[in-house]
Order: structure tokens, then C-alpha cells, then sequence
């Protein structure tokens, strides 16, 4: 008992000090921290948005430096292809002259992976990262190569340099666990931005956690307990983001043509465990669903034309969800 | 939730303990309260369970209502399915700490409601209700009330004796009646009857109906002499042998101005039925007038005929009372005594028409111009009128089956024509069908390439030109 809190405590802890750290080379945006370090302990990956020069690449770059995982960083263009990610077969000579074949490992074969600007590759090229986030292998000329846990995608895009891009496929979006918002700095944090970058600041980043404390971490979580009706108001989240003739949300109505994915159930259950865990406690509640309802579930839900045309923002319909979905009611969803 | 069951518990009490009080829930003498008193206690009772919140429920409300992040709830949930997790044990130990830390009042918090006003209202109201007493006093003598329950039955007896005698009455005179004119419909049905046959049953029948009506009207007389009726001034006495529909109203009028409007059920019967009696005979009347006349119009086609010098194959008596039976419009075969009152009857009715068709100061007579008698069976409206014209025209075939006379006779067997508009083919379709057969003829027949053209315009113009013009360039 005295153990299993002392575990639950580390999380907490853990996450203080990876925070701590990621504060001296980021400024502010605890809250894009937070979930990522939640995508971390739930095995996801995350796609990160903002606009260039909030520094997307930065944090992610500073976490793989904290977290003490293999960081490999790519730099999706038009002309990339999948072997430059995946790796290839290439011709070897031995010691006797003897010519082989010897897989040249890719750079998806790190833990940390960096896919930055991932709207800008192909959709062939970025298809080749599909596998790989959701099987955690990859297979070249038919064979299959495991790669190394904890192994996380932090993608990056920009959305509003959209001319030469190609928007990510649906099947691909809800492989990532959460979509993070990268919002702008405030003006107390601009100034901190100017006095870090501008002077001779250069802050030295300790390592934090292994992989080993990661991946006990990881199943750590998967042990939170959560009660049937905080499962079942989670349930009744994700359904409400479908439009269909039971939909109670108007907007969901208005604007949505497809509403999220079971894998958007999943995320919300598992980033609510961790939540909880951030919160000092040992069991989910309904707050801690609402808290990870945005990140879980806004690249899920698919706006239909007028959605888009109006420029609805997801997260005003996961707004109006959370409002509008009572905590309880009479019997389970299941039973009705 | 159990202030509610108890609430509506007593609500549905008060309102049984107040209608029982206003003697609503009477019934043969007893009360049906207790009854209502154990529904509105199962109703509440079953309100109570339908709505009754589960331990978990009760759990996730305080967790809800504290704040409490679904600790309560979860451990709860926990420890009830057995979940295995490293976490349970600290859950189940953190949500015991907190429920004792918890407050008493703070988990089941007192509330007071609109509902736990009205409780004690419901059984102040209560206690009054069983207090008064609003209903009217039941008849304690059980005596008395049986006594008036046998008068009662008496007074049904008796009500239904006498609806039932008059019913009979109302039903007797008029079922031989009816029955004599149902046999006849069904003769007429079969066409089993003969129209003279038809014409002697329908004069019985309204002898028998005037025969009925006089006795009918010596009764009502007897009757109302008996009242001294007819010792009052603006009484006047009843034409016993010709009562018309006025007379029948004015008795009825003056009876009702005597009684004040309460006339005698024995009286007001024998009015109606002398009534309907009178009515009947109208009808009867206006039916023999029908058969008289189409006697009529019968025989006078056969007058014509004989004009002609035809001899048809009917008898006129041997030369004896030929007048009379031609203006009857028909040969009869030799009557006894009630034929001869038929025969009179005809002649008076056909009397009647003819009179009414004619113009004042105009004779008598069959022959008179204005009073045509036109072929089918149409009435005449003073002219002549061709076949189509007549009404029912297209009718079975009518055959004379009259006896022979001393020369040549012939069977004459007359079909009328089918009525005017009523064609059954298109007379366009005809006309093509002709072009059509025409078309095939000059194409079977050997003609000479130049000459048809020619023979097909001469069978066009005979005839076809509408047609042509009609098609257009259709050839």
C-alpha cells in the first residue's frame, strides 16, 4: 500500500522536476508540458500546432534531453521519402569480399522522434510512420523490426502555411493521443523570451528519468482505478460528438460530420488516469475526464462543410460536449 | 425520496378520506374507502421503489455534492466487483478517512422542501375529514327502503305491461296490412302478378285499410265521447267515413290544447295510427292511379291498331261494354262482383288523370287531342315524342298474350330503341376502322397504280371527308 503511493507520488514528482527543467530552456506553456509528459506515460504520441516561432520544436527537442531517451529529429519535406524514414537494405562487403545485404536503420528507430513540419512530406511518406506509432515495429523487404520502448511521435505542423502541404490522412490523425495547442506568450513571457535568447543564457539541462522509470511509470498507470459512471460519462462524451438523431449538442449537430473514434474513449480514459495521478489522487473522476477532453478529442471530430466554412473551432464544440453531457444519469449507458 | 412517497401517500389518502365523506364512494351501501385506502398506499409504495436511489447512486450524489472527485463512488465500486489494483487499498483507506471526516449533516444535508410543509397540512386535513361528516344521512329503515324498492318494481312492471300492450297495439292492424303488401312486392319481384291482378289486390288492400281507418274512427270517437269530450265548445266531431290528414290534425291540435299538451297515450295512438291509415290510403290510391294508367296506355296502343283495322290478339268482350273498357284501357276477362268495383275504380282513376291532363271545358273522351298517348311507357305530356325520347326505353320484349279474335291475327313483338347518347363505340373509331378495311381493299384488289388514288378519294368524299380533315396528313 505504502509502496503503490509512493509510486503514484513519483509520477507527480517526476512530472515537477521534467517541468522544472523544461522551464529553463521553455517559457511558459506548463499546460503543452503537462500533456505531453501525459502522452509519455500513456505510450501516445502527439501532435503538436502552432504558428512558426513558438517554439515547438524547442520543447521537444529540451524534453528528449530531460527525459534521457534516443532522439532522432525529421525534417519532413516534399521530396522525402519512406525509406528515409524507415531505413533500407544496402549493399555490404565483408571481411572476404563477400557482398551482402544490411538494413541501414532509419531515424524512426529512436524513442523521441521529432517529425517536424509533418504536413509538408508526402502522404505516401508520411503513411510510413503509421505502423510504427501504432505497432511499435516497422517492416522493411518483409521483415520486422521492433523498435525500442518508450518510443513517442512528436509531429509538428503549421496551420497556416498550408499552400505545399499535404493535410495528414484521417486513419493517421487519430493515431496521435492527443493534438496540443502551442499558444502565443504573454507579454511577462515574451520579456523572460527576450532576456533568455538575447543574453548569454545558456541553462544546462539535466536528464530526469530513464526509460526504465518511464515504462514503470506506464504501467503504473494502466492500475488507476475508475469507477463505472466516470466510464460511462466518458462514453457519453465521445458519443455525443456524433451528429446522429440521439445527439443532444446542437453544434455536434450543425457542424460535425464524423464524431470521434473509439481510440478517442481510449485516450480520454487513460490521459484521465494520469491526470489523476497529477492531481495527488487514485482514481478518476469526471473532472479529470473534462480536463483531457480538448487534446483527446479536437483531431477527432471532423467538421463538416458548413463546420468549415464558418471556421468552427473543435474545441468550442468539446466545449459545448463537456457543458452539455450531464455527469450522471439514471443507469448506465450501456443498459439503455 | 421517502418525504415524496409519503407525501403523495397522503395526498391519495385525503383525497379518498374526501370523496368517501361527500358519499361519492357509496355503493349498495357500502364504502369502497378502505379499498382506495390500500390502492393509494400500494401506488405510493410503488412510486417509492420505482424511484428509490441505489447505495452507488446515493455515493456518487455526495461525491458530487462535496466535491469529492468520485473517491466515495469508486472505492466503493471497488471493494464491491473485488478490483485487483495496487491503488484499491489506498483508495478504499483514503474514502474511510474521508467519510470520517465528513459530517453527518454535510452527507445527508436537512432540506426543507415545499413537500415537508405540506405533510403536516395533509394530515391536519386528514384528521378534519375523519372529523365531519358531509354526506347526506343513509336511510337507516331498512323497512322503508325495502318497501319503496318493491314499489318501484311494481311501477317497472307495470310500465313495461303497458309499453308492451301498446306496442301490440300500435303493431296489429298495421301487420296484416303489411303482410298483404309484402306478398305483393314479392309477386311483382317474380313478375308472377298480372297488372289486373296487381290493381284487384291493391283495391282490397285499401278496403281493408279504409275498413280499418272507419273503425279506427269510431273508437277515437267512442273514446273521447266517453272523456265527455264532445260536450266541450270548440270540440268538433270526427267525419268518421272520410277523415282526411286536416281533420286528423285538427283533433290532434285541439286534444293537445284540452290536455295541455298531454294527450292520453290510448288517444294519441289511435290519431297516429288513423293517421298512417289515412297516409296509407294515399299511398294505395296513388298506386292504383299507376296501374290504371299503364293499363291505359296499353290498351291504347291496341286501339290505335285496331283503327287501323289490325286485328291483335285481344278481346274486347264480344262487343258488350266496349266503351267502357277500352276508356279502362285494357280487355278484362269476365269479373265477379269485386272485379266490377275494381273495373269502377279504374275508371274513376283514369277519369281523374285524363281530367287533370286536359284544359278546362274539354271533354271526355280517350281521343281527345290533348291527351296523347305516345308508344313505351312513359307518361305523355300532351305530344307526341319519338322513341328515344321516352324514358326507359330499352326494355324486355313485350309480347300482346291477349286472346284471339274472329280474324287474322299477329304476333307483334315491339323492341324500343336504345336510348339517345348512349352509343357504345366511338364513332371516330368506326369511321377509322372503315378507312382502315377500305385501305386493305384497294390494296388486295388489282388496281391499276393511277386509279387508286382516284377510287380512294371517291369512297373519302362519300362520307370520310370529316374524317380526312380531321386526321390531317396522316395519309
Amino acid at each position: 500500500m505504502a509502496r503503490a503511493t509512493e509510486k503514484a507520488d513519483s509520477v507527480k514528482q517526476y512530472f515537477s522536476m521534467i517541468n522544472d527543467e523544461l522551464s529553463k530552456v521553455v517559457v511558459g506553456q506548463t499546460s503543452l508540458i503537462k500533456n505531453l509528459y501525459i502522452c509519455l506515460l500513456c505510450g501516445g504520441h502527439a501532435l503538436i500546432e502552432g504558428v512558426p516561432g513558438l517554439g515547438k520544436t524547442l520543447i521537444v527537442k529540451t524534453l528528449s534531453q530531460v527525459l534521457s531517451l534516443r532522439y532522432s529529429r525529421i525534417q519532413f519535406t516534399p521530396d522525402l521519402m519512406p525509406a528515409d524514414i524507415l531505413g533500407t537494405n544496402i549493399v555490404n562487403e565483408d571481411e572476404r569480399g563477400n557482398r551482402y545485404f544490411e538494413f541501414y536503420k532509419g531515424p524512426i528507430f529512436g524513442q523521441i522522434i521529432l517529425a517536424d513540419e509533418i504536413n509538408r512530406a508526402t502522404p505516401k511518406t508520411q503513411s510510413a510512420l503509421l505502423e510504427a506509432m501504432q505497432e511499435e515495429r516497422v517492416t522493411v523487404f518483409g521483415t520486422e523490426y521492433p523498435l525500442t520502448p518508450p518510443f513517442i511521435v512528436l509531429a509538428t505542423q503549421n496551420p497556416l502555411e498550408m499552400e505545399g502541404t499535404y493535410p495528414l490522412p484521417e486513419a493517421q490523425v487519430d493515431r496521435f493521443f492527443f493534438k496540443l495547442k502551442v499558444t502565443y506568450p504573454s507579454p511577462d513571457q515574451l520579456v523572460e523570451i527576450i532576456d533568455k535568447t538575447t543574453e548569454d543564457y545558456q541553462p544546462k539541462v539535466r536528464k530526469i528519468v530513464d526509460s526504465g522509470s518511464i515504462l514503470r511509470m506506464k504501467k503504473l498507470v494502466t492500475q488507476v482505478p475508475i469507477a463505472s459512471h466516470v466510464k460511462d460519462y466518458a462514453i457519453r462524451l465521445v458519443l455525443a460528438s456524433h451528429p446522429d438523431e440521439n445527439c443532444l449538442i446542437e453544434k455536434t449537430k450543425k457542424f460535425v460530420r464524423y464524431g470521434s473514434s473509439p481510440r478517442g474513449v481510449q485516450s480520454l480514459v487513460r490521459a484521465g488516469k494520469v491526470w489523476a495521478l497529477l492531481q495527488g489522487r487514485y482514481n478518476v473522476s469526471f473532472e479529470d475526464i473534462r480536463e483531457v477532453a480538448k487534446p483527446a478529442l479536437r483531431h477527432r471530430i471532423i467538421l463538416n462543410l458548413m463546420g468549415e466554412a464558418e471556421g468552427i473551432d473543435p474545441d468550442d464544440i468539446i466545449g459545448d460536449i463537456v457543458k452539455g453531457v450531464p455527469e450522471k444519469v439514471h443507469g448506465l449507458v450501456r443498459d439503455r | 425520496m421517502l418525504t415524496v412517497t409519503f407525501l403523495l401517500s397522503l395526498i391519495l389518502n385525503t383525497l379518498a378520506l374526501g370523496v368517501q365523506k361527500i358519499g361519492l364512494l357509496q355503493w349498495e351501501g357500502y364504502t369502497v374507502y378502505p379499498l382506495l385506502v390500500l390502492v393509494s398506499f400500494a401506488s405510493s409504495l410503488l412510486f417509492g421503489l420505482r424511484t428509490r436511489k441505489s447505495f452507488m447512486d446515493e455515493l456518487i450524489e455526495i461525491d458530487v455534492r462535496l466535491g469529492l472527485n468520485e473517491r466515495l463512488s469508486t472505492a466503493y465500486e471497488c471493494h464491491q466487483l473485488g478490483r485487483k489494483s495496487v491503488f484499491v487499498d489506498g483508495l478504499i483507506e483514503d474514502a474511510t478517512s474521508l467519510l470520517g471526516s465528513i459530517k453527518a449533516d454535510e452527507i445527508f444535508p436537512r432540506s426543507f422542501s415545499l413537500a415537508h410543509l405540506c405533510i403536516p397540512l395533509l394530515a391536519v386535513a386528514i384528521v378534519i375529514l375523519l372529523s365531519i361528516d358531509l354526506a347526506p344521512t343513509p336511510t337507516k329503515d331498512s323497512a322503508t327502503g325495502e318497501r319503496l324498492r318493491q314499489i318501484g318494481r311494481k311501477m317497472e312492471e307495470y310500465s313495461k305491461r303497458e309499453i308492451q300492450g301498446m306496442k301490440e297495439e300500435a303493431e296489429k292492424p298495421r301487420s296484416d296490412v303489411s303482410r298483404h303488401m309484402e306478398n305483393i312486392a314479392e309477386e311483382l319481384k317474380s313478375q308472377s302478378m298480372t297488372k289486373e291482378r296487381l290493381l284487384k289486390s291493391v283495391t282490397a288492400l285499401k278496403k281493408e285499410v279504409e275498413a280499418e281507418r272507419t273503425q279506427l274512427a269510431h273508437r277515437l270517437e267512442g273514446e273521447l265521447g266517453l272523456k265527455d269530450m264532445l260536450s266541450t265548445p270548440k270540440f268538433t266531431p270526427l267525419q268518421k267515413e272520410n277523415v282526411s290528414p286536416n281533420d286528423v290534425k285538427q283533433l290532434r291540435e285541439q286534444l293537445e290544447e284540452l290536455f295541455e299538451g298531454a294527450v292520453p297515450a290510448s288517444l294519441s295512438q289511435d290519431i297516429s295510427s288513423l293517421d298512417q291509415n289515412r297516409r296509407l290510403e294515399l299511398f294505395l290510391d296513388d298506386i292504383i292511379n299507376e296501374v290504371g294508367f299503364a293499363l291505359e296506355v296499353d290498351d291504347e296502343v291496341s286501339f290505335q291498331e285496331e283503327e287501323k283495322g289490325v286485328s291483335l290478339g285481344r278481346t274486347f268482350g264480344e262487343g258488350k261494354n266496349n266503351d267502357k273498357e277500352i276508356l279502362g284501357g285494357r280487355a278484362l276477362a269476365p269479373l265477379g262482383s269485386d272485379e266490377v268495383n275494381v273495373e269502377r275504380q279504374i275508371t274513376s282513376v283514369l277519369g281523374q288523370t285524363k281530367a287533370a291532363s286536359k284544359g278546362p271545358g274539354e271533354g271526355d273522351s280517350a281521343h281527345d287531342e290533348g291527351f296523347s298517348y305516345a308508344a313505351g311507357r312513359e307518361k305523355s305530356e300532351g305530344r307526341r315524342k319519338p322513341p328515344y325520347e321516352l324514358r326507359s326505353s330499352k326494355g324486355p320484349i313485350l309480347e300482346d298474350r291477349g286472346n284471339s279474335g274472329q280474324g287474322d291475327w299477329y304476333n307483334i313483338h315491339v323492341r324500343s330503341l336504345p336510348a339517345k347518347g348512349k352509343a357504345e363505340l366511338i364513332e371516330e373509331e368506326v369511321v377509322r376502322t372503315y378507312r382502315r378495311e377500305l385501305e386493305g381493299a384497294l390494296r388486295k384488289e388489282d388496281i391499276p397504280l393511277n386509279y387508286r388514288e382516284y377510287i380512294k378519294n371517291y369512297f373519302l368524299s362519300i362520307g370520310l371527308g370529316q374524317e380526312e380533315d380531321g386526321d390531317g396528313e396522316s395519309n
